[in-house]
């Protein structure tokens, strides 16, 4: 316990020390999240709501899915090219301590993510965490921080071991690039992130169906912009739970600490 | 002399991916062993299988066949309980970026049993030795800093250090542990001369203080001034094995020539003179083995005689890297 706990703070600390890129993982997402929300171009994704309200649930899945697919995969080949993996495999510590601290810093990253882009979205543009007024005189309060937090851990969780995996295939910057990319891209546009997935053709609809994305878009969509629904949630959580008991078997099975 | 490492008999053949057969085979089938409280030495070309064998030991390879006990632990069996008692200097020197040396040896202490974690130790220890592992965590960590000439540089960043400063770190980084057996790979490679002396003198410190070490090096000098014993690699397999001086003794009847020359010149100008043993040519470096030192002359003129333009010319008995280069056949720099 004492080898994963210094691991994950030394692992926190090589992340919030790496201010560069910190705060462009933490700016990207802002800017492009306020740029679709100040340009005319939302009106026309037929998401019936304003734009900013719509797509920030959808900006921030789409950050953790990045963190994990791509912030990991490559933070694991770069561990791997400088030789720090084999030193860390030269002491008696576990493959699965390492991997787990690894994860546990990075989803304490996704977290701050969540966090800055949810105030920005509050804030600065109305979206989410505010009163809603159902039909009639009836009003409640729109935001569930619980299922929020459960939703950015699954879809983190299944995003980090997704990069773990990827990883373990990726031996350069030169083949990591192109497996990323294969597999960030069609979550990013089919992945109910930016528009609904009924705007699509029906055979990306099957396609976007399948995805993990579509489901932690659509819960934190609940989870930011309605009241709370257990029938609504519980089926995006369901399937993410499946997703993550699957990814989780495979990482086990395949993920392998080497150079 | 208790052995602290036995190795019998083993291979190491790397696989091509998806063939059962072929191969290439890194280690060939070698035995030796390394006794408690010597520097043992592994010499030989790029190739020679000195890493791989090295790893094998570590733990960090899994050997194709052949048998290795490190403290009489197994190497395939108890590879946790190996790695708990040895330390380990590869040779790469990175180390997680952003965090100080101060951090880092924290960390790797941690990786340890919780009892050798620089952080926690309730009692204070008579022992003032850098590697007691009974010493408070900052009195140990300084302790090896101290040891490796770093104290000032605590809450540097290992990019911020220089080449031989980094080297030293990853000493300091390996003994963490108080291991009963260092391995070091390569530890002075890229080091100009002065901090690869200064890391010489670390080494007989640490050995003085009863580590036993396992070291590879290109460098003959290197190995002749540190190494009680030497294993000499070649594809795979040790050619000889023993005291640097007793390999020395047996080229004793051998003075080695060497010069420059201006020009490509005809090899067989000396292999046809009854002093010169044996000619390595190498164009523009010439070496010549000769029977004794008073055949000097001979060679001067042969040279002058064939109007051959030369610079460079040294004499010298024999050294380690002779040895090495009668049994490789290769000149250790190649």
């Amino acid at each position: 316990m004492n080898s994963f706990i210094e691991l994950f703070k030394a692992n926190l600390k090589m992340i919030f020390r790496e201010k560069e890129g910190f705060y462009w993982t933490i700016l990207m997402p802002a800017f492009i999240y306020v740029a679709l929300s100040v340009l005319p171009i939302g009106k026309s994704m037929g998401t019936g709501m304003e734009y900013s309200n719509y797509v920030l649930p959808g900006i921030i899945a789409m950050t953790i899915m990045q963190g994990g697919i791509y912030g990991l995969a490559y933070w694991m080949v770069d561990l791997k090219l400088r030789g720090i993996i084999k030193r860390l495999m030269a002491t008696p510590i576990k493959p699965w301590q390492l991997a787990t601290s690894l994860i546990s810093a990075r989803l304490v990253t996704v977290l701050a993510q969540t966090v800055i882009l949810t105030l920005l979205g509050v804030f600065a543009f109305d979206a989410g965490f505010a009163p809603y007024s159902y039909p009639g005189d009836y009003t409640g309060f729109a935001g569930n921080i619980f299922s929020t937090i459960i939703l950015v851990l699954l879809g983190g969780a299944i995003f980090l071991c997704l990069g773990l995996i990827i990883s373990n295939y990726a031996k350069s910057y030169d083949t990591a690039a192109p497996i990323t990319s294969a597999i960030g891209l069609p979550l990013t546009l089919l992945g109910n992130v930016f528009y609904p997935i009924e705007s699509l053709p029906h055979s990306l609809q099957v396609f976007a169906k399948l995805l993990p994305i579509t489901y932690l878009s659509d819960g934190l969509r609940q989870a930011y912009l309605y009241p709370f629904d257990f029938n609504k949630l519980s089926f995006d959580i369901l399937i993410l739970t499946v997703w993550l008991i699957v990814i989780l078997l495979i990482t086990v099975k395949v993920f392998k600490l080497k150079e | 002399m208790e052995n602290v490492i036995e190795i019998t008999k083993l291979v190491k053949v790397y696989q091509k991916k998806g063939k059962v057969k072929g191969g290439l085979t890194a280690v060939n089938g070698i035995s030796f062993a390394v006794q408690k409280g010597e520097i043992f030495g592994l010499l030989g070309p790029n190739g020679a299988g000195k890493t791989t064998t090295l790893e094998i030991v570590e733990g960090l390879m899994v050997q194709t066949s052949g048998k290795v006990t490190v403290l009489g632990l197994d190497n395939l069996t108890q590879t946790e309980a190996i790695k708990k008692r040895i330390g380990i200097q590869l040779q790469s020197s990175q180390y997680l970026h952003h965090l100080t040396l101060g951090e880092l040896l924290d960390l790797f202490a941690s990786l340890y049993t919780p009892s050798l974690s620089l952080r926690a130790q309730p009692k204070q220890s008579q022992d003032r030795s850098p590697r007691s592992a009974a010493l408070p965590r900052d009195d140990k960590k300084k302790g090896l800093l101290q040891l490796v000439n770093l104290s000032d540089k605590e809450n540097a960043e290992v990019k911020d250090l220089s080449g031989g400063q980094k080297q030293r770190f990853t000493i300091a980084a390996s003994l963490v542990n108080n291991p009963e057996i260092l391995f070091l790979d390569e530890p002075t490679t890229g080091l100009d001369p002065k901090a690869r002396r200064d890391l010489w003198q670390l080494i007989k410190t640490l050995n003085r203080q009863g580590i036993t070490i396992v070291l590879t090096t290109h460098f003959m000098e290197e190995a002749e001034f540190l190494c009680h014993r030497v294993a000499i690699m070649d594809s795979g397999k040790i050619l000889e094995i023993d005291e640097p001086k007793k390999l020395i003794d047996h080229l004793s009847d051998t003075t080695q020539v060497s010069f420059f020359t201006e020009n490509k010149i005809d090899a067989n100008l000396f292999t046809s003179l009854p002093e010169v043993k044996k000619v390595h040519a190498n164009y523009p470096k010439v070496i010549l083995e000769i029977t004794s030192l008073d055949k000097v002359s001979a060679i001067v003129a042969v040279l002058k005689n064939h109007n051959i333009l030369f610079y460079g010319f040294t004499v010298k008995t024999a050294s380690l890297e002779d040895v090495y280069l009668k049994l490789t056949g290769k000149d250790y720099e190649e």
